[in-house]
């Protein structure tokens, strides 16, 4: 039951909830968000299993959708090579950056998310004793 | 302080560091982790606007139901039950391919870049507010809801095609990548911004410096010799007007010599109401002038375009037959954007500016025509007396009109710019004395300062025309830019027919031995305090045509119109000196028949007549040297031996190019720097040609041609060593004459090019680069044919070939968005044909249906 509390649960929450957001049009920094905040709400007891936990959700919504485009459109690949030309870098680069500022938003407002919870979790249980 | 304290304070500086560190990932990254976004990010753009399979849209802005088919090339084909349904159709699909376009058109138009592109935009937007096409866009748009709304509903039916593209884009998170990259969202379409793109058009034609510009010459180097390198007709002019004859209009003709009428010095008080020669105003003038300049960014032209046509009795098919390519800023994407229409009024097809709902060259089933510039000076320069807030005009002092605009600029707030407006017309000079502007677009078809033009009616009635007499009825409301029309049709009819507002003064105009004359146009900057505004426009009766001349052909590539009797003394004739004029004629003259194969071939030539004639009498002048080093030698070895074709792959364009590019500064530079003369505003070739003709051993070659010739091979071989190497086989054209198709971002990724071209500025295969040696290296072809058209009679209908440079889609991650490139940089065309129903049209690859909601 640890693993699916701790780690299957809140993985499987933050892909629902930052599909949606993709399907609904919405962009990488809310969907970095989103992914973040049931996994935050969800939290396990230790703080390193959150952090995979979101590691593997943000790594999941964001790679995934790219994989697929590269290799279902060989258009992708010229776009891309465009736009490394562009930025001056090459596009496994280009997206590695990318990838890993999405992964790395997401991280951290998991982290903040998750510290602000403890805080207000702290100062209820304060005033209810 | 407990545990518990430290961990709560602990807990709070994590939370606040990962909130820092989001906010700068975030900021650090900007547009980049957008473009690369997995789901709303670039690879949105693949494809997009690549309509494919059956689409069908619910719609209010359709009477009934429109079914616009694309073939191969994502060219629409649009059957609809009325032009207005059509026009919906098109602003859809223009939008749909072409919306970045559109709004950077607008905005450029309308002076709003800076809301988008921030400071580096709001000099052009001051320009464009002072110009002031929006003012007039507007005032012409009402007028045309008020007084053709047939025309109107089309515009405004265009609009909503937009409009619904934009909503659907948006909503689908499908705006073109450009919104994207800089951040911001269209606004909705109005029918003024179609207008105000047609002024824009009309004003880039049409914005002659060249007054300016002479009075600038005159007052450094004199007058006299101003007239002698800009005379008023250029020099090989006189055989080749497009209008064949000697230009009086039936009985009417001008009743003053013209050759005295040329030699007058139109710079004097007596023409323009103002001593140049009063030191106290020079220097204010001076100022103003280069103020201009500096604002406009003008510099002298170097495009043109061509058009001909060529009657059954000079046919090899016995039917008509046209050709016409308008020489325009290449881009990409490209200014054309290609369509079909066909609704009862009319079956048309062509090249469409995206913004505007009509075909603008093209053919239907009953005429085919072509335009090309004509270059007769419709702005003149007034120079104002201000003193406060009033302007002195007809003895009274006045008060200056103040239009205040406020020019939004993106990171750094509002710009308010005070236009001041006199009886002549903006005031556009930004220091020294007060100059103001009066053009055609501005004053109006009524001349009184309106701005209401009447091109959407004319080229709407174009667009419907069923033979060349409803072609040329519909001119009558060509009011500006003017253009060279030629045309066709299926009746094997021919012609060229030239309309547009001309203004002519003629109160002021008393000549030294006290005759009156109709003037067009002006040398110089103008008296603004009453006396020399303009008395009116050229009747429509009196605008030169030749139809079915005798001869069988005719040809309007920008030279001079008409001949020296014409009712008019054109004054600003600002026209193309004439080489490809000269060509054509050549050409045109050169054979009984002319085939269809034939017109093509004739668009894609590299014969340059200024090298033909003025190489032999240059290698004349140097041959007598002894002292030429091997280089030098070889090169003019060359040049015997070539056939004065401009091809990329040969050596003797580039050494032809160097040399004569040398002899410009040879003969102008230190004249030009002795007289204190900073602007580059050297002759055109004709001139030169000219001087090298008739004046070999004048102040302008420093006494001997063979000397100022020698010096300069010497120079252009010596800087073309420097570049290229010893290796003269290796100094092929196409290394230094190179095509670049540049995207408005800048981005070379996203352009064509530099690719090797052939061809010259005074070519018909017009590929322009200037005749400065400073600039090899760095300079690259950006005009040229922007649409080729060939359009003849067979079987009793129009068929028709065409191509431009670039594609359909401005996405450059679309399979259109280059797609005719190489077959027009072949020389190569697209058939284009009429299709009656969308079950006929060829190669369909995608079809939409609008239908009314209702």
């Amino acid at each position: 039951m640890g693993l699916v509390r701790d780690n299957i649960y809140p993985i499987i929450s933050g892909i629902i909830v930052g599909a949606a957001g993709g399907a609904l049009g919405l962009n990488w920094l809310w969907i970095s968000i989103l992914i973040a905040i049931p996994q935050a709400l969800l939290s396990p007891s230790k703080t390193w299993l959150g952090v995979i936990n979101n590691l593997v959700a943000s790594s999941a919504i964001f790679i995934t959708p790219i994989i697929a485009s590269i290799t279902t459109d060989p258009k992708a690949i010229n776009m891309l090579d465009t736009f490394a030309s562009i930025a001056g870098i090459s596009w496994i680069t280009l997206i590695a950056i990318s990838i890993t500022a999405y992964i790395a938003t997401s991280l951290l407002t998991y982290i903040a998310t998750t510290y602000i919870k403890k805080i207000i979790l702290e100062i209820y249980a304060r005033e209810k004793s | 302080m407990g545990s518990r304290e430290m961990v709560f304070i602990r807990e709070t500086m994590l939370i606040v560091l990962s909130i820092v560190l989001m906010f700068l990932i975030i900021t650090s990254l900007g547009s980049v982790a957008s473009l690369i976004d997995p789901y709303t990010g670039v690879w949105r753009e693949i494809g997009r606007g690549d309509f494919r399979g059956s689409i069908e849209i619910r719609v209010d802005g359709v009477g009934n139901k429109v079914t616009v088919v694309f073939d191969e090339h994502m060219v629409p084909h649009i059957f609809a039950d009325s032009y207005r349904d059509a026009a919906f159709a098109l602003g859809y699909v223009h939008a749909y391919h072409r919306l970045w376009q559109m709004d950077i058109q607008r905005r450029l138009a309308e002076g709003r870049l800076s809301e988008i592109l921030g400071n580096s935009t709001l000099k052009q937007d001051i320009y464009m507010r002072i110009v002031g096409l929006y003012r007039s866009a507007v005032n012409t748009t009402e007028w045309i809801r008020r007084t053709y709304p047939e025309v109107y509903s089309i515009l405004y039916a265009y609009s909503a095609g937009v409009n619904r593209a934009i909503e659907e884009m948006r909503s689908n998170n499908k705006l073109p990548l450009m919104f994207k990259l800089l951040g911001y969202e269209p606004e909705p379409w109005r029918p003024e911004d179609s207008i105000a793109w047609a002024k824009y058009m009309a004003w880039s034609l049409t914005d002659f410096f060249e007054p300016l510009r002479l009075t600038y010459l005159a007052m450094k180097l004199g007058s006299r010799d101003t007239n002698t390198l800009f005379p008023v007709d250029p020099y090989y002019s006189d055989n080749i007007t497009v209008i064949p004859g000697d230009g009086s209009i039936g009985n009417t003709r001008i009743n003053i010599d013209p050759s005295y009428l040329r030699s007058l010095d139109w710079f004097s008080p007596w023409a323009t109401g103002i001593d140049l020669g009063d030191n106290a105003l020079a220097q204010q003038i001076l100022d103003a002038i280069e103020s201009i300049l500096d604002l406009s960014g003008e510099k002298p032209r170097e495009i043109g375009s061509n058009n001909w046509v060529v009657g059954p009795s000079r046919s090899a098919t016995g039917g008509a037959m046209l050709a016409d390519d308008p020489h325009l800023s290449l881009n990409i994407p490209a200014i054309w954007y290609e369509a079909h229409i066909k609704t009862p009024e009319a079956n048309v097809r062509g090249v469409t500016l995206p913004g505007i709902p009509f075909i603008i060259i093209g053919f239907n089933e009953y005429v085919a025509w072509g335009l090309t510039n004509t270059q007769i000076g419709v702005m003149d320069f007034y120079l104002e007396k201000i003193v406060g807030d009033k302007y002195l005009y007809k003895g009274e002092w006045r008060p200056l009109k103040i239009v205040e605009e406020s020019i939004r600029v993106r990171g750094y707030g509002v710009y308010l710019l005070k236009v001041n407006i006199t009886a002549n017309g903006p005031i556009i000079s930004t220091r020294g004395a007060p100059i103001s502007f009066r053009w055609v677009g501005n004053a109006g078809y009524m001349n009184d300062d309106s701005g209401v033009t009447r091109e959407a009616i004319a080229i709407y009635l174009v667009n419907k025309a069923r033979g060349y007499e409803d072609l040329v009825n519909a001119l009558r409301y060509w009011d500006v830019p003017s253009q060279n029309w030629a045309f066709i049709d299926i009746r094997n009819n021919y012609g060229i027919v030239i309309p547009g507002l001309f203004p002519y003064r003629s109160v002021s105009v008393r000549l030294p031995n006290g005759d009156v004359v109709k003037v067009i146009g002006s040398r110089s900057i103008l008296n603004g305090s009453g006396g020399y505004e303009w008395e009116g426009y050229v009747p429509y009766e009196l605008i030169p045509r030749t139809i079915n001349p005798e001869r069988g052909w005719a040809a309007a590539p920008n030279q001079r119109s008409v001949g020296p009797f014409y009712p008019y003394f054109i004054l600003g004739g600002w026209w193309d000196p004439g080489a490809r004029a000269q060509r054509i004629y050549q050409l045109l003259s050169s054979k009984d028949r002319h085939s269809v194969e034939d017109m093509m071939r004739y668009q894609a030539d590299i014969y340059l007549w200024y090298a033909a004639s003025s190489l032999p009498v240059l290698l004349k002048a140097v041959e007598g040297y002894k002292d030429l080093d091997p280089l030098e030698a070889k090169a003019l070895e060359i040049l015997r031996s070539w056939d004065y074709r401009m091809d990329k792959d040969l050596v003797a364009p580039t050494i032809w190019w160097a040399w004569f590019s040398s002899l410009y500064d040879e003969v102008f530079s230190k004249i030009y720097l002795d007289h204190g003369i900073r602007l580059r505003l050297y002759p055109s070739e004709d001139t030169l040609l000219w001087l090298i003709h008739s004046m070999p051993s004048s102040k302008w070659f420093g006494g001997s041609l063979g000397d100022a010739a020698r010096k300069a091979l010497s120079k252009a071989i010596s800087i073309l060593r420097a570049s290229y190497g010893d290796d003269i086989n290796t100094w092929v054209w196409g290394r230094i004459h190179m095509l670049y198709i540049a995207h408005p971002s800048g981005l070379k990724p996203l352009s064509i090019g530099p690719v090797p071209e052939d061809g010259g500025s005074a070519t018909l295969m017009n590929a322009p680069i200037p005749y400065d040696l400073k600039s090899l290296g760095r300079t690259y072809v950006r005009t040229g044919p922007s649409w080729r058209i060939v359009a003849y009679v067979e079987g009793g209908s129009i068929k028709a070939y065409g191509i431009y440079p670039g594609g359909q889609s401005e996405n450059p991650f679309s399979d259109y968005y280059k797609s005719f490139f190489n077959t027009w940089y072949r020389y190569e065309y697209r058939q284009l044909d009429l299709p009656e129903t969308p079950q006929t049209v060829g190669g369909i690859v995608a079809m939409i249906i609008v239908m009314p909601s209702r």
